[in-house]
């Protein structure tokens, strides 16, 4: 247990941003932390970095609390916020050694490390040029060769994803399947699903400040796999018998029926249906079953709060 | 690394902080400059000697200068000098009619410049103060001509001219022996006192003869003997000044002309002597005089181990005789004057440059405009970044949001004292190189302090802004506070005691009252408290209803509560307030 977010409420004057949230990030884990814009997530990334004082909760870096021991546990905690913003008028090497001074850290033993770092995360010829002059996914690097100064063993981006090209999407998803490799604990905030489906093993949906579930991510993608709505011309058990060789039916309407992992294409089952002499009015493929999912969450959490 | 000074370090890194920095160095020597161009307006302080000659028989002319400041010690500088000549007649006839009203000033202005005929004329400058001119100038020179030099001297204290127009200048002296004609020109500082030298066998006549002590308007320094019509026989002329130079030392300046180009040794009157014999035997000098030093002809400074004042800074006696000898087997030549003995305020240069450095034009312009520079530090170390939302990165990592705060507070500080140090050393260095007047520790201490806190309670005051606003409206509200501060206070000050008690009797005291009350109430009134007692430690004069208003207790309580209050108020905000932009 690494990242521990315990119970934590924020407002900013009359708004709610965080109401009790409370989820922890394991070692050699990547939590994927998901949510609508505005819901949470980078309220609750700023607090658990220690940048913004919760009005109540805590987080736990390791077991160090980030109000009450704040600088040892900013030292085990790496973060890549979405829009890094740094002092520009600086060089990027310069403001790397500036910033490695925080770490204790010599100024000879910064410039080392920053070259190495800068260079390893593409920056090599970007690193005498002012900040001012970086492009977000250059930001976005730095701001990881940044926290990369000390090799935390906790890591947190924040919507990291975003304004990416496919270069980059792809450079900072293996870097977080590398981190979990490696044991790190890895909070990957979205407001996209898919977006963290390829690297987290468990996702903790944020709604309006609330935790509205926590979810392996093999148990998502059961929820939300693949789906045949089928419209028939009458449905009995005869027809949901047939239906069962190809996958899970479920009775959705009075004629209406959903068929969950559908074993088979839809021509298929459309003339095994047809051939028994039932009438198929309509047939619509869910391509986007994770976002459904999300979204089925969403309305379920807000039906449940009226 | 520590952070404070890892911030320091990146603090004054940044092009702006080291613009900044160049600009305080710049500024140190800018109001060095500014203080010697105020000096330049004041009445004249410098003195020079002169001691000049043209011989009829080769046509040389010779001009010996020494320049000196304010406490007679040699100056560097420049002169521009014009000799010039006149018919003695015409000139004497066009004098007598402006005399009598025959013709106006401005005929005689006319008729003069028509006269005037400048033979020789240059520009020197000056090295260890002195200034040798060695010309020949034969085909102008004539017995019947009279001559004038008019000498412009220009050293850091201004210039002294002298109106060739009006014929404002010094008067050559006619001299003649064994047939032949020298024009003679001595002059030492006033109060100076002048005597030809004369022959004998073996007495002394003490009764100073064709002596003059001279009027204080320089132009008449040498108006010894008739204008051009009279040549005096002699072989030579001496003008002699004398100083006490504090209780110890003593200076006796002289300017000699002679003949022959011997030494003479110079003797003082024994202060322990009461009557000096009008005529006395060359053999009983020692007994009535002390030897002093040996000068020969041109320019002579003997520095005198002798003390000429008694306590109250009066001469011991107002006037000491001053004899010059020189011996030879068939004749003795000598000079005697009585020359007054003055006292000389020692550490006038001093003073004068120490009440300038704290001047409307010295260290007062630094602290009326660098708070400028103050402000400008608090927006690049928090109000900036704090607006951009960078702030919030750099506290992500191991540090509190309290350090974040306190080591960009002390980065500042620490600038402002190096800028300080900068600019007060530049300041302190460049006057001593253009005036040679060092400030003591006593003085430097004063003026640092008050200039260093009084821009860290400024700089404090300003970080307290910047954690209420940031970005623009940081700008806006604390150039409004520098405004105030920096600015407009007095003004304000003057405009309430005013508008309380209107005009009347005693307002420039009650002004004056409420100005000094008012310095515990502003960031800046530390500096003005240290420029006052700075200037009583200069000047040795206080002021009474400054004095009634000062307490170095309140002094301290305030100077110590606006460099902290503000920063304790700021941090209460601060460590509430969202670092996101």
């Amino acid at each position: 247990m690494v990242i521990e977010v315990v119970k934590v409420s924020k407002s900013f004057g009359r708004i709610k941003a965080l109401d009790n949230v409370s989820f922890t990030v394991n070692n050699g884990e990547v939590v994927g932390y998901v949510g609508l814009n505005g819901a949470g997530k980078t309220t609750t990334i700023r607090i658990a970095v220690g940048v913004l004082p919760p009005d109540s909760g805590d987080v736990f870096i390791d077991g160090y609390s980030v109000t009450r021991d704040k600088k040892r546990a900013s030292k085990i905690v790496g973060w890549v916020p979405e829009s890094p913003i740094f002092e520009s008028e600086f060089k990027a090497l310069d403001y790397f050694i500036y910033l490695a001074g925080y770490y204790g850290i010599s100024a000879n033993e910064a410039r080392r490390l920053g070259i190495e770092l800068l260079e390893k995360f593409g920056l090599g010829e970007a690193m005498y040029r002012k900040l001012s002059e970086y492009s977000q996914g250059m930001k976005k690097r730095f701001a990881l060769a940044i926290s990369m100064i000390n090799d935390p063993p906790n890591f947190i981006f924040d919507e990291v994803l975003n304004g990416l090209d496919p270069r980059g999407i792809a450079f900072f998803r293996e870097l977080a399947v590398e981190f979990r490799k490696r044991g790190k604990a890895v909070l990957f905030s979205s407001h996209i699903l898919s977006e963290v489906e390829g690297v987290a093993d468990r996702v903790v949906f944020i709604h309006r400040g609330r935790i509205i579930g926590i979810y392996n991510m093999d148990e998502i993608r059961y929820k939300a796999r693949p789906a045949l709505e089928i419209l028939l011309s009458r449905l009995d058990n005869h027809v949901l018998k047939i239906l069962e060789k190809y996958g899970e039916p479920s009775i959705i309407g009075e004629q209406r029926v959903i068929l969950r992992d559908p074993r088979v294409d839809s021509s298929v089952v459309i003339s095994d249906l047809v051939n028994s002499g039932i009438g198929v009015l309509e047939v619509k493929r869910e391509e986007k079953s994770l976002e459904e999912f999300f979204f089925s969450l969403i309305k379920k959490a807000e039906s449940d709060h009226l | 690394m520590n952070p404070i000074f890892y911030d320091f370090k990146r603090g004054v890194l940044r092009i702006s902080v080291i613009v900044t920095l160049v600009i305080f160095t710049l500024a140190g020597v800018g109001v060095a400059y500014a203080i010697l161009a105020f000096i330049a307006t004041m009445p004249n302080p410098q003195q020079q000697v002169l001691h000049s000659y043209i011989d009829t028989s080769t046509g040389e002319f010779k001009l010996e200068v020494l320049l000196l400041n304010p406490d007679l010690k040699p100056i560097d500088g420049e002169i521009s000098y014009k000799l010039g000549c006149y018919n003695a007649t015409t000139l004497r006839q066009l004098q007598e009619d402006l005399q009598l009203g025959k013709i106006t000033p401005e005929v005689y202005e006319e008729e003069f410049e028509k006269l005037l005929r400048i033979i020789d004329e240059d520009v020197v400058r000056s090295s260890s103060g002195r200034v040798v001119v060695v010309k020949n100038l034969r085909e102008y020179i004539s017995r019947d001509l009279i001559y004038k030099l008019y000498i412009n001297v220009t050293t850091v204290y201004g210039t002294i001219v002298q109106a060739i127009r009006t014929g404002a200048g010094t008067l050559y002296f006619p001299l003649e022996v064994n047939n032949k004609t020298v024009y003679v020109l001595v002059s030492t500082p006033i109060p100076f006192a002048i005597s030809s030298i004369r022959v004998t066998k073996d007495t002394i006549t003490t009764a100073p003869q064709e002596t003059l002590i001279a009027t204080p308007i320089p132009s008449a320094v040498v108006s010894v003997g008739v204008v051009g019509e009279v040549e005096m026989k002699s072989p030579g002329i001496v003008s002699t000044s004398l100083y006490a130079l504090g209780f110890e030392k003593s200076l006796l300046i002289t300017s000699l002309y002679s003949f022959e180009d011997v030494y003479f040794d110079v003797y003082i009157e024994k202060l322990n002597v009461t009557e000096i014999p009008k005529t006395l035997s060359i053999n009983d000098i020692e007994k009535y005089f002390e030897h002093v030093g040996v000068v020969h002809s041109g320019i002579g400074v003997l520095e005198l181990n002798m003390t000429l004042l008694e306590r109250g800074l009066r001469p011991i006696q107002p006037s000491l005789y001053v004899l010059l000898v020189s011996r030879s087997e068939n004749s003795t030549m000598y000079a005697i004057t009585r020359t007054n003995i003055s006292p000389l305020q020692g550490g006038v240069t001093k003073m004068i440059v120490s009440t300038q450095i704290v001047g409307s034009v010295g260290v007062s312009l630094f602290i009326t405009f660098f708070p400028v520079i103050v402000l400008y530090l608090v927006y690049i170390y928090i109000a900036k970044p704090r607006a951009q939302g960078a702030l919030e990165f750099v506290l992500a990592r191991p540090i509190t949001r309290f350090e974040l705060y306190t080591t960009r507070y002390f980065a500042g500080v620490l600038v402002v004292l190096v800028a300080t140090v900068l600019f007060y050393t530049a300041l302190v260095l460049s006057v001593y190189f253009f005036t040679g007047v060092l400030l003591d520790l006593y003085q430097s201490i004063l003026l640092y302090a008050g200039l260093s806190l009084a821009l860290i309670a400024f700089y404090s005051l300003c970080y307290m802004l910047s954690a209420f606003t940031s970005g623009t409206r940081y700008i806006v509200v604390s150039v409004i506070t520098y405004m105030v501060f920096s600015i407009l206070w007095n003004l304000l000050v003057y405009l309430v005691v005013i508008s309380l008690r209107g005009f009347g009797v005693g307002l420039a005291q009650e002004l004056m009252r409420a100005q000094y009350t008012s310095y515990y109430f502003t960031p800046l009134g530390i500096y003005y408290f240290m420029q006052y007692y700075y200037t009583v430690y200069v000047t040795g004069e206080s002021v009474l209803t400054v004095e009634s208003i000062i307490n170095p207790l309140f002094i301290c309580i305030s100077t110590i509560t606006w460099i902290t209050i503000p920063v304790v108020l700021g941090w209460l905000v601060f460590k509430k307030t969202s670092l996101s932009g």
